[in-house]
């Protein structure tokens, strides 16, 4: 060997050396992604039921929140199943009823919610979770208590309140009614038809699962209610004013016989004044028409005792899972101050499960933004379960006999006492069944 | 000799054996996906919703409700009125279909866009037309003498019960169109010959020479139709969701409703075991009419 052979050695490396060098180079690089994946395998899977993975302008805030918890973990990552919401409770009933429902933690309706927790008794309690975090669940939560344990924490609140369009009130020059009487009058003066309706409402048995939703509110105007305990109320003198209230509202200013996703494009496209809805309308209407969405404001239920129904959503660890620390996990990771303020941010919720503004300044700071929120937020919190008596667990059917009877007084002349003592009876006899 | 003979037999033994197992996997198929589901609604349809145990109790308390006798009256009344308007609007057309004139193979392709598209966009699409203030049937309901006001197409339990019946007609008529139309095409002109040579006018033609020779098509259609408005769901709940005041609820969205909604499986069960009743009861009707038909040709 040269002195410039050695050199040569070193600049030229033999075939073998340059192969080994490239299989190390390749292993370093390799390294970290193998271990990465091996990371990700490793983890257990908690399948999250919901709905929320298909609503438009939500699921974007809970992927958010998913990645993050993917993120920020170890030993656990979330994936979503369930169905879209109108199959949502047949099917996660199904499950149930066949011995248990497939996944780690389940969002649920607070029909669906309670008949979780005491009818299939598969909610684990979440306790734990509130002394964690030091929090203190709003008011609406006492549905989703047993034996004084809380078996679920609100994903999402909704309320209901008036959504009304600010440019076509002052062009009509009134203002949001804060009486029964006034609330009729002002959607007379709002309404032109065909090219302009004072009020939406749901009115198509069609879509009988939205009307419903709205229509339940309607035993509360004069302090009523749909049934106590196994009684059912539905021709009390209260329920029929409610109703008498929902029937004047309809023949002076609804776009009548006309499908949901009809009325709620003419909302979009600024064509009806008020809305009876839950926050989530403002969000639908804003993902519809982004235009209209400065306009949208909200007042509180024009009766005096501003009660309307408050939906919890709320997120259950289920018994049934393999993971139970793993789902209890991701709801504590959820229900985190920053995380849920994040969350509610995105999909502008405005009802925190607990007094978020107090622990967010993000929140406080994002509420004081939404001109709109008022009047969910000076709404008075009743849950359905509190009106529905013991038919909470039968709503559909309640409400399907309901509605079917309330068609019947739709027509001129038609008289909604008659109609609520025919429902009565029915339900009478849906109460032997309860 | 008597091997010779053997031979045959023994082939003729092994290939009914390899048949059998040939057909086997099918016959696994069908009794997973197809008896399997049937029994075991049929058997859920005797659980008794409290005990769990098995009795009469779903079918003696479907039977002593009112509810479910309106509703197979219902039922009969919207199939009775879709077998009859889909069969003679089938029949119509298929009639016209059967002549001769320009563009008829286009003409033809288009009439099967109803029977082609989904029931869902079906429904959507008739919702919109039906809209009390914006459809545009209102458009054409106000041609008539007498309608001065837009009619509320889903609030009027006869109004709907038209709605239902016409969209499930617009949607099956061309399937009953094409069947008829072949039947038409599979007359035998020398009968129409012999016909015209008798001097038989256009509607005895139709009536003595049509008519007997697509008899046995319209009796298969008809038992069809029946199971076809018999299931009917998709368009009656998307449409009318079964009211106004139950006035469209025939017994298939009410057995959804039951099982579905109100989450009563096993009285859901029930009542589509009836359904089933019906529907085996109409192929048994299709098959003696066959038989009588067959008997008579002979």
């Amino acid at each position: 060997m040269t002195k410039r052979d050695a050199p040569e050695t070193i600049l030229k490396p033999s075939r073998r050396q340059l192969l080994a060098g490239a299989a190390a180079l390749g292993a370093t690089a390799l390294t970290p992604a193998f271990s990465r994946r091996a990371f990700a395998d490793d983890r257990k899977v908690l399948k999250v039921m919901s709905w929320e993975q298909f609503q438009p302008g939500e699921k974007d805030g809970w992927n958010a929140l998913f990645d993050k918890f993917n993120q920020s973990q170890d030993k656990y990552k979330v994936e979503w199943t369930g169905w879209p919401a109108g199959q949502y409770i047949s099917n996660v009933v199904i499950q149930a009823k066949a011995g248990g429902i497939d996944a780690d933690v389940l969002m649920a309706m607070p029909d669906l919610a309670a008949q979780v927790i005491r009818k299939f008794k598969l909610a684990e309690p979440l306790d734990a979770i509130v002394s964690e975090l030091g929090i203190t669940p709003s008011g609406g939560h006492e549905f989703l208590k047993q034996d004084g344990k809380l078996y679920g924490l609100s994903a999402i609140d909704v309320n209901f309140a008036l959504v009304y369009n600010k440019a076509l009130f002052e062009k009509a020059g009134v203002s949001p009614a804060t009486s029964q009487d006034e609330w009729i009058e002002t959607t007379k003066k709002l309404t032109h038809r065909p090219d302009q309706f004072g009020i939406a409402l749901t009115n198509n048995i069609s879509d009988g699962g939205e009307w419903w939703f709205q229509l339940q509110n309607f035993c509360l105007p004069y302090d009523g209610k749909w049934a106590e305990g196994k009684t059912p109320l539905a021709n009390s003198p209260e329920t029929v004013k409610g109703l008498e209230l929902w029937k004047s509202l309809y023949e002076v200013g609804t776009p009548q016989g006309t499908a949901q996703s009809a009325i709620m494009k003419l909302a979009a496209d600024g064509r009806v004044a008020q809305a009876w809805g839950v926050n989530p309308t403002v969000v639908v209407l804003r993902a519809t028409n982004p235009d209209i969405y400065p306009e949208l404001r909200s007042a509180a239920p024009p009766w005096p005792s501003k009660r309307s129904l408050d939906r919890i959503h709320p997120l259950i660890a289920l018994k049934s899972s393999k993971n139970v620390d793993g789902a209890l996990a991701f709801i504590k990771f959820a229900m985190a101050p920053d995380n849920m303020a994040a969350l509610m941010e995105q999909n502008l919720y405005v009802i925190p499960p607990y007094d978020l503004a107090a622990k967010s300044e993000k929140f406080k700071s994002f509420l004081a933004d939404k001109p709109w929120v008022t009047g969910y937020q000076e709404a008075k919190q009743v849950s359905p379960i509190d009106v529905m008596g013991d038919f909470a667990y039968v709503d559909d059917q309640f409400g399907r006999i309901v509605m079917q009877n309330l068609q019947s007084a739709l027509k001129p002349g038609g008289s909604v006492k008659a109609a609520m003592d025919a429902a009565q009876k029915q339900l009478e006899a849906l109460a032997k069944k309860v | 000799m008597s091997a010779v003979a053997a031979t045959p037999r023994s082939r003729h033994r092994l290939g009914d054996g390899v048949a059998y197992w040939l057909i086997l996997p099918l016959l696994a198929l069908e009794g997973l996906f197809l008896a399997y589901p049937i029994l075991s609604g049929i058997a859920s349809s005797f659980v008794n919703p409290d005990s769990g145990g098995y009795d009469f109790s779903n079918f003696s308390t479907m039977l002593a409700d009112p509810d479910f006798w309106a509703i197979m009256i219902r039922t009969l009344v919207f199939v009775l009125l879709v077998d009859v308007a889909v069969l003679l609007t089938g029949l119509g057309v298929a009639l016209l279909m059967n002549r001769q004139f320009r563009g008829r193979g286009v003409v033809r392709g288009l009439l099967t866009i109803p029977w082609a598209v989904p029931e869902v966009p079906v429904a959507i699409t008739f919702i919109f037309m039906i809209d009390p203030t914006f459809g545009v049937f209102n458009l054409l309901a106000r041609m008539l003498p007498g309608v001065t006001e837009n009619p509320q197409w889903t609030l009027d339990p006869t109004l709907a019960m038209a709605i239902v019946v016409t969209v499930t007609v617009w949607k099956g008529f061309p399937f009953y169109s094409l069947v008829l139309l072949a039947a038409l095409q599979a007359v035998p002109e020398e009968l129409y010959e012999a016909a015209r040579l008798d001097g038989a006018s256009a509607w005895r033609q139709f009536r003595h020479v049509t008519l007997p020779g697509i008899r046995p098509s319209i009796a298969l259609l008809a038992v069809l139709a029946f199971i076809y408005s018999m299931q009917q769901f998709t368009l009656i709940w998307l449409i009318t969701g079964g009211g106004p005041v139950d006035a469209t609820l025939t017994l298939a969205p009410a057995i959804y409703m039951q099982a579905f909604r109100f989450y009563n499986f096993e009285y859901a069960a029930a009542m589509a075991v009836v359904g089933l009743l019906f529907s085996v009861l109409a192929t048994l009707a299709f098959i003696s009419v066959q038989r009588r038909l067959a008997l008579d040709e002979r």
